[in-house]
């Protein structure tokens, strides 16, 4: 069976089922619109414009605190998986701050920093951060002791060992840590949208819900779900792209 | 590239307890020359070896390389995970080159005989993980003799292959080795291996490691496989068994009286 369609036709069941149950009247249609209600819904709502603005602040504030709290915290990561002394000095703060949810913090932030978008990206932000130095981290101290010899025998410098073996043999667990990244960044980007923010796919979702637009609601739920299912997807291609040593499933 | 170990001694910590890994060894391995290590598992092969290589320092005594140190770095095969994931197999086999900064076409220039010669012709652009159990032991020695190293260090590296692979290994190792006379310290626990590689076969005990019996090997190079069938190799491999069957047995014995 073909690729795409290995991993579309349970999607297009699902629809499917849930289009009938609608249309048999098996589901109240005012809670549960049918699929053809929220295509139409979301064909107004993309002609009003309303939607893609809500949609590009919630990408603008999703990359923004992605990029720059992924790589500090690869930066992080890589630095204290090396350095044992800071390691163990920052390792309290680090576990303390990977476990505790960075929503939490929201609230000091918008005091702190005022009410704007610089405190409504931090908690992302901060997820991306944590979760990656955390990654890079263990990725550095997992590197087979094995292939540092090697390369240190063959005469490989400081800079060679770190650009040629370190580097290398973390890619596959940073990967796995920026796929993972890129979701929590998207479920904090929308939470703290859902908290008072004027914009963004969570502030949709969030006021639909209240004036009962469910339909709406819906189209803001589904684009979230696509947003995310996009974004792993072109993931997936750039490690396919970056790390080709990596055997596919 | 000469080494001499004088009076070499390792010891490590494991949970608190002092593991004396090697004792009093003393070897001599002369330029050009071929030396097998054997013994059973336990019996330091591989510390010693990684004494050498410099990962691991001596506790007592001292290693010293002189002579022909080539580049000055040492070539290594291990048994497995010898080659790294990320790297094709002309990346990997050429390794050592880059890292003295050889430009590319260069280094496509000097391996393409090699990767001929061992049957790895049209695979230089494969990753490890493509490759058989037999074609990436191949890339691992491919890559030991590009280098320039003056110190060739092999930690069983048939060790994990199919008989009939490890014959056609063992046969383009010689070949290669014949060609070049590297020095070369090989670890192995297969006696016939050993012998038919080897100018020295040193046989090793355990608890601590030592070197208990050292073996000339008569054979001129270059040698071929139907060595193995005859009397002389077969009264060889005789008499390095009964040193390795009788020791670690007794050893033993005398452990549990103890």
């Amino acid at each position: 069976m073909k690729r795409w369609l290995v991993r579309l036709w349970l999607p297009g069941v699902g629809i499917a089922v849930w289009q009938l149950s609608t249309s048999m009247q098996w589901l109240d249609p005012l809670f549960f619109p049918s699929p053809m209600r929220l295509l139409e819904t979301f064909r107004q709502l993309t002609a009003s414009g309303d939607i893609a603005n809500h949609l590009s602040a919630t990408l603008t504030r999703l990359m923004i605190a992605y990029t720059v709290g992924s790589a500090a915290g690869i930066t992080m990561g890589l630095a204290l998986g090396s350095l044992a002394f800071w390691r163990r000095s920052t390792q309290v703060v680090m576990s303390g701050l990977y476990s505790s949810p960075k929503l939490a913090l929201l609230p000091a932030f918008l005091v702190l920093f005022g009410v704007n978008d610089f405190s409504r990206t931090l908690p992302a932000g901060l997820s991306c951060f944590v979760l990656m130095a955390v990654y890079s981290m263990d990725a550095v101290r997992a590197v087979k002791p094995t292939y540092v010899d090697l390369a240190r025998i063959y005469g490989a410098s400081r800079r060679a060992l770190f650009f040629r073996v370190y580097v290398p043999a973390c890619l596959p667990s940073l990967f796995t840590g920026l796929r993972l990244g890129l979701g929590t960044g998207l479920v904090m980007v929308v939470a703290t949208e859902m908290l008072g923010a004027p914009s963004g796919l969570g502030a949709f979702i969030w006021i639909t819900a209240h004036t009962l637009a469910v339909d709406r609601m819906y189209v803001g739920i589904a684009l979230c779900g696509i947003v995310g299912a996009t974004t792993n997807y072109l993931f997936e291609r750039l490690e396919r792209r970056m790390a080709p040593w990596i055997p596919q499933e | 590239m000469r080494i001499r170990c004088a009076e070499l001694g390792v010891s490590y910590r494991s949970d608190g307890r002092l593991v004396e890994a090697l004792a009093g060894v003393s070897l001599d391995v002369g330029e050009g020359e071929f030396i097998s290590l054997v013994g059973p598992s336990g019996c330091g092969k591989t510390s010693l070896l990684r004494t050498v290589a410099g990962f691991v320092p001596a506790s007592t005594g001292a290693v010293t390389r002189t002579g022909d140190t080539g580049d000055g770095s040492i070539g290594l095969v291990l048994q497995e995970d010898s080659l790294f994931p990320w790297m094709t197999a002309f990346a990997n086999a050429t390794f050592a080159l880059e890292m003295r900064g050889v430009p590319q076409a260069q280094r496509e220039e000097i391996a393409r005989p090699v990767f001929a010669r061992f049957g790895l012709g049209g695979r230089e652009r494969a990753y490890p993980h493509e490759l058989s159990a037999g074609m990436k032991q191949r890339v691992a020695v491919a890559r030991a003799f590009l280098s320039k190293a003056g110190l060739l260090l092999m930690d069983e590296p048939f060790g994990a292959l199919d008989a009939q692979t490890r014959q056609i290994l063992q046969q383009e190792l010689l070949g290669e080795w014949t060609a070049s006379r590297r020095t070369v310290l090989f670890v192995t626990h297969d006696v016939e291996e050993a012998i038919l590689l080897s100018s020295r076969v040193m046989v090793m005990t355990r608890q601590p490691g030592a070197i208990c019996a050292t073996y000339e090997i008569p054979f001129d190079y270059p040698r071929n496989y139907g060595l193995t069938l005859t009397d002389k190799f077969v009264a060889l491999k005789r008499g390095i068994y009964a040193h390795l069957g009788v020791q670690p047995a007794e050893a033993v014995i005398a452990a549990r009286r103890a």
